[in-house]
C-alpha cells in the first residue's frame, strides 16, 4: 500500500450526522443543474428565451447527474481517495441504509439494481395501464393529443428496455450471484460498479420527467429526423438513455473481467456455471454494441440541439435507422441470452438430473451472440431492396437453431428426470412456452412477404412482448424465487407463488395472444385513435390487461412479504450444487469464510454425484481464529 | 468432468498481485478497445456524408500542431505506463503529458474559435462532431492525469502499488490514439 506523506489519517470516528445519501444526492443534483444551466445561459444567452433552454438543460443535466452521484456517496467513497485526499467514508456492512447509498459490496449493488429494475417496471407498467385505458376507446379520451399518447408509449418502452430488461438479470442477478457462483470473494471493479448502480435511477427519472421539456413521439428508438421535430423533451430521452446504457456497459466490463480473473481455483471454463457463461457472452455483446448506440444517440442529440442535418432529408434518413437497429437487434439477445442460461441453471436443480448436452447449451449461447449482429436489418424490410433482404431473412431464421440448443438442453434434462414443480420451475416452463410463441411468431416476421403486411401492426407488438416479457420477466421472477432463500434467508409461500404464477401466465397470454389477432385485423401501432370495428376487442384486451397488472403487483407483494416475514429457509433448500449454495444465507461480506475450491462439475446429479465445492479446513480454522481476535463493530472498507 | 484432488489456493487475486494487475490491465484494455467503436461509427459517418472532401477553411497547420502535441504526450504517457508496469514511478513526467495534452486542446479550441469551418455545412457537422468526441475523451483523460498528480502530493511512491499511475497513462495513450486517428481521418484522408 502507498504510504501517506502527511500525518496518519485519524482513526475512523463515529459518523457525523449528515443528510441521508439519497436526499443529499437530490440536493446536489439540483445544485448541479442550476449551476451549469446558469453558466450556459450566461455564456450563450438567447434573449427572450426562458431560463431553461435546450443547451442549458443538456449541460444542466450533466451537472445534475454528477451532483447526484457525488451526493449518494461517490464523493467520499471515490472522488476524495482518487485525488489522494483522506476520506472519512466507512462502508456499513449491515442495516437497510446501505442499500440507499454508494456501496462496493456486489450483493448490495445487485439488490440496488434489482430495486431500480422493479421500480422501473412498476412505473412503466403503470404507464402501460394508461395506454390501455386510452385504447379502450377508438378516439382520444384521457390523452388530449396524439403526441401525449406517443410520449407515454416512448417512456414505457424506454424504461422497460433500458432500465428493466437490461438491468434485472445483468446488473441485478449478475452482480449479486455471478461472483458467488464462480467462487469469488468480490468483483473486479467494485468502486466502478458502485457508481454504475446509481446511474439507473438517474436515467429512469430523466426519461420519466422528460415531458417537462415537451412531448416526444419517437418511441424507445429515438428515431431521427422525427426526434428533431419534437420539442425538447427528446433531449432528456437521449440523456436518460445515456445514463442507463453507461450503467449497463460498466456492468458488462465488471462481469467479463470478474469471470475472466476472479474464478475460484478449479473453476475451469468447462465447469463455469451456465449463468456465468450467459454473462460473459452478453458482456461481449454489450461492450460492442452499447458504445455504438451511444455514439449514435450523441449524434441524434446534436442533430436536435445544434441543429445538425445528418439524418434529415438532405442527409441520410436511413442511416439513423441502420445505426439504431445494428444495436437494436443484438439488444434483444442482450436480454434473452441470460434467460436461456438461467433456464439451464434452474432446470437441472429442479429435476435433480445432470444437465443434458451442457457443451451444446454453451455453444448455443455463443452462437446466438455471434449471429445476433447479422439479423438486424429485418427491422427495415420495408425500406430495403429485395437483394438486400435475403441474407438478413436467412440469418434471422438461422438464429433459431442455436436458440433451439437452449431448449434441447432444457428438455433433455427434464426427460425422465424427477421434476419438482416448484414456483421457479413453473415460471421457467412458462417462460419457455412464452418465448417459443414469441419465436414462432418471429419466424413469420422473418419472412419478407409476411413482414411487409404485418409491419407496424399489433402483431409485432404481441411478438416482442412475448419475447421480452415472456423471457426476461417470467425468468426474472423465477430467479427471484429460486434465489430468494439465498438472498434473504427466507422462503416464499409455495401456494401463493404458484397461484400468482398461474394467474400471471393466464392473464399474460390472454392479453398478448390477442395482440396477434388485433394485428391481423389491421390494428396499427403508434395510434391512440383507430377504426371503430376494432374497439370491442381492444376494450376487452384492456380489461384483461388490468388484471395482468394486478397479477404483477401481487407477485411483488408476495416477494416483499416473503423477504421480510417468510419462514426461515434451509441453507440449500433445492439441493443445488453451484457454489452460492455452499455459504451462509444471506452470504457474508466476502461471500465465503475462506477461498473455496471447485473440484468437480457443478451439474452432475445422481449416484455418481461428488461434492463440487470444498472449503480448505485449515484456512477455515484460521479465518475463525482471526474473526475471534477482531474487535467488534466491523472494519472500514478500503 | 472428473474430480481432482484439492490444490493449494494460489490462483486468486487476493494472493497473487501479478494476477490482480493483469486483471486491471485487461479491464482497461477492454474499455479502450470498446471506445474504438464510436470512432468507427464516426469514421463511417465522415465518409458517408462528405466522402474524401477536406474543407479548405481548415487550418492544416493548427490541426497538425494539435495532433503533434497529442502524439508527443502519448509517447511520454506510454513511457510512464511501461515503467509503472515495472514498478517505477515517473509521476513528474505526467506533468509533461498534462501540458502537451492541454496544448493540443488549446490548439483545437483556437481553431474552433475562428469558426472558419461552418457548423451549418456538411463537413462542419462531421468536423465538430468528431473533434467534439475527441475533446470529451481528452477532458476525461486530463481529470485522470490530475488525479494522479494530486495523489502524488499526499502519498509516497510505492513500487508495489503503481497501478493508478499505469492506469491513467494507459488511458491517456488510448485517448491520444483516438485523437490522432481523428486528425488523420479529418485532415488528411
Amino acid at each position: 500500500m502507498a504510504q501517506v506523506v502527511s500525518a496518519p489519517a485519524p482513526a475512523p470516528q463515529a459518523r457525523r450526522a449528515q443528510w441521508p445519501p439519497v436526499l443529499r444526492g437530490f440536493l446536489w443534483a439540483a445544485i448541479g443543474f442550476v449551476v451549469l444551466n446558469t453558466i450556459v445561459d450566461i455564456v450563450d444567452p438567447f434573449r427572450g428565451h426562458p431560463f431553461v433552454t435546450g443547451p442549458s438543460a443538456t449541460l444542466g443535466w450533466v451537472g445534475a447527474v454528477v451532483g447526484w452521484l457525488l451526493g449518494v456517496g461517490v464523493w467520499e467513497g471515490v472522488a476524495l481517495p482518487l485525488f489522494g485526499y483522506p476520506s472519512r467514508w466507512i462502508e456499513p456492512s449491515t442495516g437497510w441504509r446501505r442499500y440507499f447509498a454508494y456501496s462496493t459490496d456486489h450483493k448490495v449493488i445487485g439488490l440496488q439494481y434489482l430495486g431500480s429494475a422493479m421500480g422501473g417496471f412498476l412505473i412503466a407498467g403503470l404507464i402501460a395501464m394508461f395506454m390501455r385505458i386510452e385504447l379502450m376507446s377508438d378516439h382520444l379520451t384521457i390523452f388530449h393529443y396524439p403526441t401525449n399518447y406517443l410520449t407515454a408509449v416512448g417512456i414505457h418502452g424506454t424504461i422497460m428496455m433500458f432500465s428493466v430488461a437490461n438491468v434485472a438479470l445483468l446488473g441485478g442477478f449478475g452482480n449479486y450471484m455471478v461472483p458467488i457462483m464462480i467462487g469469488a470473494r468480490g468483483t473486479a471493479f467494485p468502486k466502478l460498479s458502485g457508481i454504475s448502480a446509481w446511474l439507473v435511477p438517474a436515467g429512469i427519472l430523466s426519461v420519466l420527467f422528460s415531458p417537462l421539456l415537451g412531448a416526444w413521439t419517437t418511441g424507445w428508438r429515438g428515431y431521427q429526423p422525427l426526434a428533431s421535430q419534437d420539442p425538447n423533451g427528446i433531449l432528456f430521452y437521449y440523456l436518460g438513455v445515456a445514463a442507463l446504457t453507461t450503467s449497463t456497459f460498466i456492468v458488462a466490463l465488471n462481469m467479463v473481467t470478474t469471470i475472466m480473473f476472479r474464478r475460484a481455483p478449479g473453476m475451469t471454463w468447462g465447469r463455469l456455471p451456465l449463468f456465468a457463461w450467459g454473462q460473459v457472452t452478453v458482456g461481449l455483446l454489450v461492450l460492442i454494441w452499447i458504445p455504438e448506440i451511444q455514439a449514435t444517440f450523441v449524434m441524434g442529440l446534436l442533430e436536435k440541439l445544434v441543429p445538425f442535418n445528418f439524418f434529415t432529408a438532405t442527409g441520410s434518413v436511413l442511416s439513423y435507422l441502420e445505426l439504431f437497429w445494428i444495436f437494436g437487434h443484438p439488444e434483444v439477445y442482450i436480454i434473452a441470452v441470460p434467460v436461456f442460461a438461467l433456464w439451464n441453471e434452474i432446470i437441472p436443480v429442479m429435476s435433480q438430473k445432470s444437465l443434458f448436452a451442457r457443451e451444446w447449451a454453451v455453444i448455443g449461447l455463443v452462437f446466438v451472440m455471434l449471429l445476433s449482429g447479422l439479423v438486424w436489418a429485418h427491422h427495415l424490410f420495408t425500406n430495403m431492396r429485395n437483394s438486400e433482404i435475403l441474407p438478413f431473412a436467412f440469418f434471422t431464421e438461422m438464429i433459431s437453431i442455436p436458440t433451439g440448443f437452449a431448449y434441447m438442453a432444457a428438455i433433455g434434462t427434464m426427460w425422465k428426470g424427477r421434476v419438482r414443480l416448484t414456483t421457479p420451475m413453473l415460471l421457467v416452463l412458462m417462460s419457455m412456452f412464452n418465448f417459443l410463441i414469441g419465436g414462432l411468431t418471429g419466424v413469420f416476421l422473418a419472412d419478407p412477404v409476411v413482414n411487409l403486411q404485418l409491419h407496424d401492426t399489433f402483431w409485432v407488438v404481441g411478438h416482442f412482448h412475448y419475447t421480452v416479457i415472456g423471457s426476461i420477466v417470467f425468468t426474472g421472477l423465477a430467479a427471484v424465487y429460486y434465489w430468494l432463500p439465498k438472498m434473504s434467508g427466507r422462503m416464499y409461500s409455495e401456494f401463493w407463488g404458484k397461484f400468482l404464477a398461474i394467474t400471471l401466465f393466464i392473464f399474460f397470454n390472454a392479453t398478448f395472444s390477442q395482440f396477434f389477432l388485433l394485428g391481423l385485423h389491421g390494428m396499427n401501432r403508434w395510434v391512440p385513435a383507430y377504426p371503430a370495428y376494432l374497439q370491442p376487442m381492444n376494450f376487452e384486451v384492456s380489461i384483461i390487461s388490468f388484471f395482468l397488472g394486478l397479477a404483477f403487483a401481487g407477485q411483488f407483494v408476495h416477494i416483499i412479504w416473503a423477504w421480510v416475514k417468510g419462514p426461515k429457509a434451509a441453507d440449500n433448500p433445492w439441493d443445488a450444487r453451484t457454489p452460492e449454495w455452499f455459504t451462509a444465507s444471506p452470504p457474508p461480506r466476502e461471500n465465503f469464510p475462506v477461498q473455496p475450491e471447485i473440484v468437480s462439475s457443478l451439474y452432475i446429479y445422481g449416484a455418481q454425484q461428488p461434492v463440487a465445492v470444498q472449503l480448505p479446513a485449515e484456512e477455515e480454522l484460521a479465518a475463525a481464529r482471526d474473526e475471534s481476535l477482531e474487535p467488534e463493530g466491523g472494519s472500514p472498507h478500503e | 468432468m472428473s474430480s481432482r484432488p484439492v490444490s493449494p489456493v494460489t490462483e486468486t487475486i487476493e494472493k497473487n498481485p501479478v494476477l490482480r494487475r493483469k486483471m486491471n490491465r485487461f479491464g482497461m484494455s477492454m474499455f479502450i478497445l470498446s471506445q474504438v467503436i464510436p470512432l468507427i461509427v464516426l469514421i463511417d459517418v465522415r465518409y458517408l456524408f462528405v466522402g474524401l472532401y477536406v474543407s479548405p477553411h481548415l487550418d492544416q497547420g493548427v490541426g497538425l500542431a494539435s495532433a503533434l502535441f497529442m502524439l508527443l504526450s502519448m509517447v511520454v504517457a506510454w513511457q510512464v505506463k511501461t515503467r509503472a508496469a515495472r514498478g517505477e514511478d515517473l509521476t513528474p513526467r505526467l506533468k509533461w503529458v498534462l501540458l502537451l495534452g492541454a496544448l493540443a486542446l488549446l490548439a483545437l479550441f483556437y481553431q474552433w474559435s475562428w469558426r472558419l469551418v461552418s457548423p451549418a455545412d456538411r463537413f462542419g457537422e462531421v468536423y465538430y462532431t468528431m473533434t467534439g468526441f475527441a475533446v470529451f475523451y481528452a477532458v476525461v483523460g486530463l481529470v485522470g492525469l490530475l488525479s494522479a498528480l494530486s495523489r502524488a502530493r499526499f502519498q509516497l511512491p510505492d513500487p508495489d502499488d503503481t497501478w493508478h499511475l499505469e492506469a491513467v497513462s494507459y488511458l491517456w495513450t488510448g485517448i491520444g490514439l483516438i485523437w490522432v486517428l481523428t486528425y488523420v481521418v479529418l485532415f488528411l484522408i
